[in-house]
């Protein structure tokens, strides 16, 4: 059941897209925040920025990675095409060159209480999984 | 010393910092990697050496558990939003066979604008896509990096000033690392617990351009080097010696004191869903007996689920004169010499690994390793009978865990 506000920037044609594609997006991700930020969608490649820190994006947005190896294999293939056990490698040479950190970690069960605390939090869950209050900035991963 | 005092006022500006800034609320963390390994050789008149260290598996002992072992911790301390200082000590086999923690990182971090950082103090050398973090293992995919290519400049850290600075060329992350640095260390003497100091001071400049899945690094440094081996001493003085005419000249483009250095780097790596593919190629050019030395590698793996099976190509070559028709009888000294700079040889390694946890990753690796004629190979404590003309081949056995916290 799907109770996250949709806020898709292709309108209401997406919006519609999007709840009638849900039975056949089983299995997709969707890259969630709080429906009160501001920022309506992003890209796959700036989800990928943002989770992998490449660029300082937006300021505005704080990812949040999951503790679900499974789901987060899923998100970082999908979104950069990369394994986690390469996305592991990329933050430990950034910790011990003093460069970077990684993103916390949330578990699905935390994501609506960290969305609504943690001034524009951004992470990902799947689908099927969507917590209340939330706003969905792009969605990945889901079967055709 | 030298580098000791820099450090110690190096903490004492950190210190002062954070006495400075009493309300600032300090981010600390604190992290470590590790890996716990050994390595077994099969060639009894050589040992196989990592790092520079003093002795390794194969003539001293057919397996050694300290050529790759190393354990190191790392505090980061932030002292405003803009502000930070690192600690980084790591305990793996030193010059003296000993396993006392040595400082690599102990630097102050200033980021004055998003784009810029600029770095204060002890840092890792920045020449090839590994050499910042080549002794964090769990960030590669081997048990060591290549040695052909990473031998080429020392594992010991630098003192100095680094910038760097980071943007965009079109949907590539770049960036620019430029600095002045100086290193003095201690190189143990092959077949003995003897060692004979070596410095190197100047300015490097290199390029990194990334995506999510690539990065290509581009590197240049020129430095002028200082490494005085006893015996080269003792030859270097007959040769000044009024018996021969242009012994002295000679003596002088041996010589390696405060020696044009020129070091360039170029490297690609690109992960594609489950493939990751590598290559570098190292140049080293030090005047005088050192001669000019190329490394270059390719690496070729495959992710399957937990499991990645990888090869690797390795080879290390020389290039310069092998002896000086200038010496008279000291010719075959000479040659000597120039000789015992040459490392050239080839590897071929088949490795596999396995992730044990998401911070711990089993490695076991096979390297296949040929010395070329006339080189001592990347050994040390060659034996009296180590067939120079022809060293042959011989196999390197090593299992790892390679682990963070």
């Amino acid at each position: 059941m799907i109770r996250c506000t949709l806020f898709m920037s292709k309108g209401l044609f997406s919006m519609l897209l999007l709840f009638l594609s849900a039975p056949a997006a089983a299995g997709g991700i969707w890259i969630v925040t709080h429906q009160d930020v501001e920022v309506a969608s992003i890209t796959r490649a700036e989800a990928a920025n943002l989770f992998l820190s490449k660029e300082r994006t937006d300021s505005r947005l704080t990812p949040f990675d999951q503790r679900d190896r499974q789901l987060r294999e899923r998100f970082y293939r999908e979104v950069a095409g990369v394994s986690a056990a390469s996305v592991r490698a990329y933050w430990a040479r950034k910790v011990f060159t003093g460069r970077g950190r990684p993103p916390a970690m949330v578990s699905l069960e935390e994501v609506e209480r960290v969305l609504s605390e943690k001034p524009g939090a951004v992470t990902y869950v799947p689908a099927e999984q969507l917590p209340e209050g939330c706003k969905v900035l792009l969605s990945i991963g889901a079967e055709e | 010393m030298n580098s000791q005092f820099t450090l110690f006022r190096l903490f004492v500006v950190g210190i002062l910092l954070i006495a400075a800034a009493p309300s600032a609320a300090l981010d600390t963390h604190f992290s470590g990697f590790g890996t716990a390994s050994i390595s077994c050789f099969s060639s009894h008149t050589a040992d196989y050496i990592v790092n520079d260290q003093p002795k390794g598996p194969g003539r001293t002992k057919r397996c050694d558990d300290g050529s790759d072992s190393l354990l190191g911790v790392q505090l980061d301390l932030g002292l405003s939003e803009s502000v930070e200082f690192g600690l980084q000590l790591v305990s793996d086999r030193n010059e003296d066979r000993s396993f006392t923690p040595e400082v690599t990182v102990a630097q102050l971090r200033w980021r004055p604008a998003d784009a810029l950082t600029l770095r204060l103090g002890r840092m890792p050398t920045d020449a090839f896509l590994h050499a910042e973090n080549r002794l964090v293992r769990y960030t590669m995919p081997w048990v060591r990096p290549p040695l052909e290519v990473y031998s080429l400049v020392p594992v010991a850290s630098q003192d100095g000033l680094e910038f760097i600075y980071e943007g965009n060329m079109g949907h590539w992350q770049t960036e620019w690392h430029g600095g002045i640095t100086r290193f003095d260390v201690d190189v143990p003497l092959s077949n003995t617990r003897d060692t004979f100091p070596a410095e190197s001071y100047g300015p490097f400049l290199s390029l990194m351009l990334a995506d999510h899945n690539t990065r290509f690094k581009l590197g240049y440094a020129y430095k002028k080097t200082t490494i005085t081996p006893p015996a080269a001493e003792a030859l270097f003085s007959a040769l000044r010696s009024a018996v021969f005419p242009d012994g002295a000249q000679l003596a002088d483009d041996l010589e390696i004191d405060h020696a044009p250095t020129h070091r360039f780097g170029i490297g690609v790596s690109h992960e594609q869903g489950d493939w990751l593919a590598m290559a570098e190629f190292g140049y080293r050019s030090i005047e005088g007996f050192f001669r000019d030395q190329y490394g270059a590698y390719g690496t070729l793996g495959r992710r399957f689920e937990l499991w990645m099976p990888y090869a690797t190509l390795a080879r290390r070559w020389t290039r310069g004169p092998d002896s000086s028709s200038r010496a008279g009888f000291l010719q075959p000294a000479v040659e000597g010499l120039l000789a015992a700079t040459r490392f050239d040889s080839t590897s071929v390694s088949l490795g596999l690994s396995r992730e044990i946890t998401e911070q711990a990753t089993l490695k076991f690796q096979t390297d296949w390793i040929r010395p070329d004629k006339n080189s001592w190979g990347l050994y040390s404590n060659h034996a009296p009978d180590y067939n120079f003309a022809d060293p042959g081949s011989d196999w390197l056995f090593t299992l790892s865990l390679d682990f963070v916290f």
